[in-house]
């Protein structure tokens, strides 16, 4: 398409004049763009990453890395202990999604409702936007040919267990079952942004800049007056020296759940929108690992064909704390990241991973604890840190997650389990759970990964509760909005990306009716 | 409960200090103040990030916890410290910089440990013992610097191809797809490959 502009093509500064601008092209920036397309509006889209469609892709974990992850995967919380994972191209985390697309759970809705004050984000609101959304990425169950042999064991444990399960939502079309979906899918099967709405909204008319890095909004009184963009040399990484002016009517920031609160930090706004940063959730994810006597071949076909939803919400007796508040999957990790998360070493290390075709392992994606998020803070040297306490009732929840995941695995037959982290921690039967209680959560204790960052610029009432409000434009601005998960009042829960595609037609609509 | 918002760099830089003093310090400015196209030549290849002391640690860490022998290549082979390298060149500096630091304390935490010698100067049996006499630390320090080297090497090693076949990955589904480098990858291998090398 001729459309689509990268760093190469651009050999001056430019000035471009545009309806709206959205920054970031990630499930809410891509959503938002094209909706706003439908509308009849002239879009810019930026995003500060490369622009790789699968002609670009070759399927190696650490190439692809360097292509489509922020920080090539090296980005961790301010203590090293967990790992974050997001996008850092067009098309953002979407392209190296499992593809789980949850409509979000009534329940979250209604608590954002009632205790956040969010208003026209309701079931009834969204429903038309998860209708829409399901025909358009083609949303549907996994059926039984996607269930690789670590998907049936986890079912058959389930079933097994009594254990509520469900089959996984997929947004796929044609899937080869190659088990790339981390490294990006080179047969354009899974529905990331990438294949549908940024095609779309090119299609109808919108522009995209790749390699542009959002740098500086210049504001006027409650406006936005025009927005200064860097132009990244795609070989070195940097800046290049060349710079885009854009001026539009409004302005929608949809960097995701890790950039777009530090993002209005990096503009000065701290002071005046205070909430900025806080009440950051990400999902915390504990793995464990599986050796079996048969042949599991985790790397191939699709990541979550299965889902444990059993233990969703947190259960407390007397305001004690007993079990649940995550979700429970099957894991799927190539090798390089797989060996990552070992805590062996020498001969231990090298006989676990011969076994590596016989490797299983299950994962659970933690609800995040309401009264002991996280922050985004800027640090005096203008990085970014995520902050991620890890409170008491995260550990247990934690913990509690890692005994129902060795429950389940010993259940269809595991024989050793190794929990992922530094401590080296292998349980060979229910009875070794009692080594848990040495467990240490943080910096690196327990090795955890999160690709499902939320919060930071919280939807609500005003400035002091809140960064957005329910139309999604920023307190005390007339033409900026934020459209990604940083706007959730708390943890979606489940995979998040359904939830951000479904909140941005929502904000698309606001902006569209507000320009 | 209060908990400590002490950023990663905060104590890695503390750890630092305790550890070696004022080597530490001296050390610790060099890795700040280092050029970002500076060619480092060591006995394990040309460098842009790593210096020579990082790569001796890293080195003698990749040795330790690695397999040997048999099928399996070795740390060079498999090309760990390059590609590490190459990875620390286009991520952000803050970032960079904490490896090296972590590279940094992991040298001098047998120290710490009482032990009579810096990590790439132990045995490998030491390295080892070492390594697995930190498993239980109550040190948020040490688990966080042992664990990101762990990861950062195994990440490596395992991302190589020449490791595959002994561990019984059959690679890339797509059979026969080439590598599709990116520019990032062209422009690391022109930086670090001499120039007379270039011109056969």
């Amino acid at each position: 398409m001729n459309n689509i502009f990268e760093a190469r093509d651009i050999t001056q500064d430019q000035t471009l004049t545009t309806q709206v601008c959205v920054i970031g092209t990630g499930c809410g920036g891509a959503t938002v763009a094209k909706k706003l397309t439908d509308h009849g509006l002239d879009v810019i889209m930026l995003d500060q990453g490369g622009y790789y469609p699968a002609q670009r892709m070759d399927q190696r974990e650490l190439n692809m890395a360097g292509k489509i992850s922020a920080e090539r995967n090296f980005a961790s919380s301010h203590d090293g202990g967990n790992l974050l994972l997001y996008g850092n191209n067009v098309g953002g985390a979407s392209v190296h999604y499992w593809a789980d697309s949850y409509r979000t759970p009534v329940e979250k809705l209604e608590q954002w409702a009632q205790e956040y004050h969010i208003t026209g984000h309701s079931m009834a609101d969204l429903l038309p936007a998860f209708e829409e959304l399901e025909a358009n990425l083609h949303i549907h169950a996994a059926t039984d040919p996607y269930f690789n042999r670590m998907n049936q064991l986890l079912r058959k444990g389930s079933e097994t267990l009594g254990w509520r399960g469900h089959r996984v939502p997929q947004a796929r079309k044609n899937c080869v079952k190659s088990g790339h979906c981390m490294q990006g899918c080179l047969y354009d099967a899974k529905q990331s942004q990438m294949v549908t709405h940024i095609p779309q909204a090119l299609a109808q008319g919108a522009r995209l800049y790749a390699n542009a890095q959002a740098q500086q909004l210049v504001m006027e009184g409650d406006k936005v007056k025009c927005l200064s963009v860097a132009m990244i040399d795609a070989a070195t990484n940097r800046p290049n020296g060349i710079k885009l002016t854009i001026n539009a009517d409004a302005y929608v920031l949809a960097a995701g759940g890790f950039s777009s609160a530090y993002f209005l930090m990096q503009q000065g706004l701290k002071k005046q929108l205070p909430q900025l940063g806080k009440h950051f959730s990400m999902n915390p994810s504990v793995m464990v690992h599986g050796i079996y006597d048969e042949e599991i071949i985790l790397w191939r076909n699709i990541p979550a064909a299965w889902g444990i939803d059993h233990f969703w919400q947190r259960q407390y007796r007397n305001g004690q704390y007993q079990e649940g508040g995550y979700l429970l999957m099957p894991n799927q990790i190539q090798p390089a990241m797989f060996a990552a998360t070992l805590p062996l070493y020498g001969v231990e290390h090298q006989q676990v991973m011969e076994q590596l075709p016989n490797i299983g392992g299950t994962i659970s994606w933690i609800d995040d604890v309401e009264d002991e998020l996280g922050e985004i803070r800027i640090k005096r040297d203008g990085s970014r840190e995520v902050y991620y306490p890890y409170g008491p009732t995260t550990k247990a929840v934690l913990k509690d997650s890692i005994k129902k995941q060795a429950e389940l695995q010993f259940a269809v037959g595991a024989k050793q389990l190794i929990i992922a982290g530094h401590q080296g921690i292998t349980l060979n039967s229910m009875d070794d759970l009692t080594r848990l209680e040495n467990l240490t959560v943080s910096a690196g204790g327990l090795m955890l990964a999160s690709p499902h960052p939320g919060g930071g610029c919280r939807m609500g009432l005003n400035a002091t509760d809140s960064v957005v409000n329910s139309d999604h434009q920023v307190h005390g601005f007339h033409n900026l909005y934020v459209a990604d998960s940083s706007v959730f009042p708390t943890s979606s829960a489940l995979d998040p990306s359904l939830t951000i595609m479904a909140f941005s037609h929502i904000a698309a609509k606001c902006v569209a009716a507000n320009i | 409960m209060q908990w400590q918002p002490i950023s990663r760099r905060s104590f890695l830089k503390i750890a630092a200090v305790t550890a070696v003093g004022v080597s530490a310090t001296f050390y610790g400015h060099r890795f700040m103040s280092a050029p970002r196209n500076a060619l480092h030549v060591t006995p394990y290849g040309n460098f842009l990030v790593l210096e020579e002391s990082h790569a001796h640690t890293l080195h003698a860490f990749a040795e330790a916890v690695l397999p040997r022998g048999g099928k399996y290549p070795t740390p060079q082979q498999a090309q760990v410290l390059q590609r590490l390298d190459e990875e620390l060149y286009f991520i952000s500096q803050p970032i960079a910089k904490d490896v090296k630091l972590v590279l940094h304390v992991l040298e001098w935490m047998p120290v710490m440990y009482a032990k009579f010698g810096r990590f790439s100067r132990l045995s490998l049996e030491q390295r080892l013992n070492f390594l697995n006499g930190t498993k239980n630390t109550r040190s948020k320090t040490v688990r966080a610097v042992i664990n990101n080297c762990r990861m950062l090497c195994f990440n490596m090693y395992y991302g190589h191809e020449s490791s595959w076949s002994a561990i019984g990955y059959d690679g890339p589904f797509a059979k026969h797809l080439p590598e599709q480098l990116s520019e990032q990858r062209q422009l690391y291998a022109a930086l670090t490959t001499p120039q007379q090398e270039q011109s056969q």
